[in-house]
């Protein structure tokens, strides 16, 4: 049941008609039975394993209760030095608990989703010692949603933890925060202190906050399926066939991925966030005008927020901050003459393993932890050069943040960030080399305006694109500026209200990629 | 206080610490340099600032940095 | 006014806000004439638009077997039958109700001929709900099958009426003189067995036989031969069926010697479609049928039917079935 069909606006009235009748104890009871309902019918009896890391979480937090519990009463009677002892006691068991909760679910996500790559990885290897074995692979069918149901449940129980808050005693309202319909699919990846409360407390029905969101899921419907869907035939033609295709066409197919991609998912946050409002709950920022970036780390803090946070909380931070690396930097420190190298020790290292994260997170492949770790490189890079660049800016005395070298590192960013996406879309590591080749070496930018009205869109096609296009900037730069585009929108008098409301319903009807010559576009992220 | 001024400017020169009061916000921190300052904090008040602690609340401001070190001094 | 009732009336005043700007660009962007060049969808299976009020004494509706597999020409050529085939490739039941629906708005026939191949094909709801509701309100709402006429709808066109212009010769059949035999085994093996037609499709199958029947038209089932996608199965089904609801039920796969059929000569892609000489086997064999069971007129001669011995003429220019 895709974002965008017919079935799942049927499916969101239902839950939305049935979650305004009930009364407001029991209204999280109708978002679980919707969610269940919603897994059930995307990936059937695979809703196992999601069942199987609800159940894993949740005792493993009920047991970290106990414990805590328990250790708050014993400590009381006890010595300075016998506290001490206890609390490494629990905390040992504490940990262990946690550790094989963890094994277990993410156990499940690398057998089910990565289980192919492992193989052919050893096969590849074994083959270099010269063996040449070959294993059976199973390609194993992935319940809906599982790279993101399974980040959640870790956030989870880490922060259980950690101590951030106690674990929930009501199983059900775990599994509600696990398998919320809204986010299920695509993300955005939540947080439990975030979602627990306007999830479980139940909002009645509101006029304001139900248009509101009703008008996000059809701003989303609109770059879905208007610009996305209609860039998806060029981006097809062009990234599968792209040996036919001059350099100037394939870059700009790679910049009309870039556009798609983010339409696509963007698009969808925006339908899942409004879907989510109806209810009153409140899904994490996903996209920040991505494109206004100034540098890639940057970019990763404004594309797919949720995961680059949770890899930052969840990895990034207790490598980083572990006593091990604290040890290696301090010890650099006093062996090197640049203190700003060894500061970056244990950054660089635990980079390396967020960036490798990101990319193995997308996909089981090789491809695509080449695609973190380029990013990687890059951001590297540009740390350790950044005392060059200090003196450079200094020397030819320009500021660094004058709008002109902003401008600048805004477009640097831009083509760093198409490169990457090049990369995401190529079938591999080797076509994307072929393609960026092509780009420098066979560019032949004579015939472009005819090679690229014969790649399946036409002159009327790039028009919607164009103004599509200019309309997201538009409003990326008032949002920029901090304004809110729905709450402008409802101080404006009823009759241009209704105007823009209709011309943008109407324009996904009349100018939708969809129905004859169309195939249905999956959306890019379901497949994580 | 001063101690942790001096820090920041040595991780990030350039800005008035005394008076801002959002550095997450503000994008002045950022997650390499708060691991930079994480490091010196660390070391000049013999403290173990953990991931836990890497909430917006402790570090928006020079005086939640303050408040924070202190709190884990005493543990 | 209570805030309660401010929000329903806004909100339904939204909602007709729509609907009406919904209806209005279906009107707009529907296209005005029946021709290829109009931009209707299937121009050949919605000729009939264009023919004499009422001239039509058979209809065949049904899937792309039915436009390759039956001839309205060669059933005039042998029997004076006035016929039309509006056939639509992988056409779903509900689209052959919304096919019935408008046929009637302009043509009374004396029989419909409904082909069950498509009895056995996938369809979503939605698609279908659209069709019946496309055949019960009139497509108020073509928008959504037409919003693509955006690049190629002229100004002048947008308020215009529908005036329908197109001329088929070959009264929707398509033509194809291509060979291609099937070659392959026998695939009508006798069975018990019943293969299934959903819930939904046999609604919609009963909806259009009650809407024949309220109109006064006859309805026969008919499947015309195809390898690749009948079989005994299909067959007892429909059958079944067809018994049901008091529907004659001709099956060709079962009578392809007393047809004279010959998988080596009548098929033009290996045993799916039809080739012109197949097509007039078969239709020739359904004029019979036709000719025993029905008061059919005989309209060879008459002056007002002039037009279909020219357009006989040209069929015979372009098919090589000698």
């Amino acid at each position: 049941m895709s974002y965008t069909s017919y079935y799942y606006f049927i499916f969101l009235g239902a839950a939305f008609g049935l979650y305004t009748a009930i009364p407001k104890k029991y209204k999280w009871i109708v978002l679980l039975s919707a969610s269940v309902v919603f897994y059930l019918i995307n990936s059937r009896w695979l809703i196992i394993f999601l069942l199987l890391a609800t159940v894993s979480v949740y005792f493993t937090g009920i047991f970290l209760n106990k414990i805590n519990a328990g250790f708050a009463l014993a400590k009381k009677g006890l010595e300075k030095e016998d506290r001490k002892k206890l609390k490494k006691n629990i905390t040992w068991q504490k940990k262990a608990v946690v550790a094989l909760s963890l094994i277990f679910i993410f156990g499940i996500l690398l057998v089910l989703k990565y289980s192919g790559f492992f193989v052919s990885s050893v096969e590849f290897f074994a083959r270099i010692f010269g063996f040449n074995p070959h294993f059976k692979t199973f390609n194993f069918l992935l319940p809906l949603g599982i790279s993101y149901y399974t980040l959640q449940a870790a956030g989870y129980i880490i922060d259980v933890y950690r101590g951030k808050y106690r674990a929930t005693d009501n199983f059900f309202k775990l599994a509600l925060f696990l398998s919320f319909f809204p986010q299920i699919v695509e993300g955005p990846i939540g947080r439990y202190d975030l979602l627990a409360d306007p999830l479980y407390e139940g909002h009645k029905f509101d006029y304001i906050r139900v248009t509101k969101g009703l008008q996000l899921i059809f701003w989303g419907l609109f770059k879905k399926i208007v610009i996305a869907d209609r860039i998806n035939i060029f981006v097809n033609e062009v990234f599968g066939n792209y040996q036919k295709y001059s350099g100037s066409i394939i870059l700009l197919g790679s910049i009309l991925y870039t556009l798609q991609i983010y339409a696509d998912f963007s698009g969808c946050m925006d339908i899942v966030t409004g879907s989510a409002q109806l209810f009153g709950v409140p899904l994490s920022e996903n996209f920040r005008r991505p494109f206004f970036s100034k540098s890639v780390a940057e970019f990763w803090r404004r594309w797919h927020i949720t995961l680059g946070s949770w890899l930052r909380d969840y990895i990034f931070y207790p490598i980083s901050l572990s006593k091990p690396f604290m040890k290696i930097s301090k010890f650099a420190k006093a062996h090197t003459s640049n203190e700003y190298f060894s500061s970056l020790i244990p950054a660089s290292f635990a980079m390396f393993f967020t960036w490798f994260g990101i990319g193995f997170w997308h996909g089981s492949g090789l491809k695509y932890i080449v695609y973190g770790l380029y990013y990687y490189v890059i951001m590297i890079i540009g740390m350790y050069m950044e005392p060059l660049f200090v003196r450079f800016f200094k020397a030819v005395r320009i500021d660094r943040n004058s709008k002109p070298v902003n401008a600048l590192k805004i477009i640097r960013t831009l083509i760093f960030v198409v490169c990457g996406m090049t990369l995401f879309r190529a079938d591999s590591i080797k076509v994307w080399f072929n393609m960026i080749k092509k780009v420098f070496v066979g560019f032949h930018g004579g015939t472009f305006l005819k090679d690229a009205l014969s790649c399946g869109m036409d002159k009327q096609d790039f028009i919607i694109i164009i103004i599509g296009a200019a309309i997201m900037l538009i409003i990326s730069v008032l949002q920029e500026k901090g304004l809110n585009i729905r709450d402008s929108l409802a101080k404006r008098a009823l009759p241009v209200r209704w105007a823009v409301y209709a011309c943008l319903i109407l324009s996904i009807i009349i100018f939708g990629a969809y129905g004859v010559g169309y195939e249905t576009v999956d959306f890019i992220y379901g497949q994580f | 206080m001063e101690q942790i001024v001096k820090i920041l400017e040595k991780i990030k020169p350039g800005v008035d610490y005394v008076s801002e009061t959002d550095l997450i916000g503000d994008k002045i921190l950022d997650s390499l340099k708060i691991v930079q300052l994480v490091g010196e904090l660390d070391d000049e008040f013999d403290i173990e600032i953990t991931p836990i602690d890497i909430i917006p609340e402790n570090f928006k401001s020079v005086q939640s940095i303050y408040s924070m070190v202190k709190r884990l001094e005493e543990e | 006014m209570k805030r309660k009732t401010k929000y329903l009336i806004r909100f339904f005043g939204f909602l007709v806000l729509i609907l009406s700007l919904v209806m209005s660009s279906s009107y707009m962007l529907a296209p005005k004439d029946n021709t290829k060049q109009s931009g209707i969808i299937n121009p050949n299976a919605n000729g009939f638009y264009s023919e004499p009020k009422n001239s039509i004494e058979v209809a065949v509706i049904g899937n792309s077997d039915a436009y390759s597999g039956f001839s309205p020409m060669e059933l005039w050529n042998n029997y004076g039958y006035t016929s039309y085939v509006s056939g639509e490739g992988r056409q779903t039941v509900a689209q052959a109700y919304e096919m019935l629906t408008n046929l009637l708005k302009n043509q009374k026939p004396q029989v419909i001929i409904l082909e069950t191949d498509e009895f056995f094909t996938k369809s979503n709801f939605f698609d279908s709900a659209y069709s019946f509701f496309n055949a019960t309100f009139g497509a108020p709402f073509s928008v959504f099958k037409y919003h693509n006429r955006w690049k190629t709808v002229k100004l002048n066109e947008l308020l215009k009426k529908p005036q329908y212009t197109a001329h088929c010769v070959s009264k929707g059949q398509f033509l194809s003189n291509d060979v291609k035999p099937y070659r392959g085994k026998e695939y009508m093996i006798k069975t018990d067995k019943k293969a299934v037609i959903t819930m939904s499709t046999k609604k919609y199958i009963e909806t259009f036989v009650k809407t024949c029947r309220d109109n006064n038209v006859d309805v026969l089932f008919l499947e015309l031969p195809s390898q690749s996608s009948w079989n005994y199965e299909k067959h007892n089904a429909v059958n079944e069926l067809a018994g049901k609801l008091g529907v004659s039920f001709i099956d060709m796969n079962i009578e392809l010697n007393k047809i004279g059929f010959n998988w080596e000569t009548d098929s033009r892609d290996g045993g799916d479609h039809l080739n012109n000489r197949g097509a007039r086997k078969c239709t020739v064999f359904m004029g019979e049928y036709l000719k025993r069971n029905y008061k059919l007129e005989d309209r060879r001669g008459q002056v007002k039917y002039k037009q279909w011995d020219e357009d006989y003429k040209s069929y015979l220019k372009i098919v090589k079935i000698r």
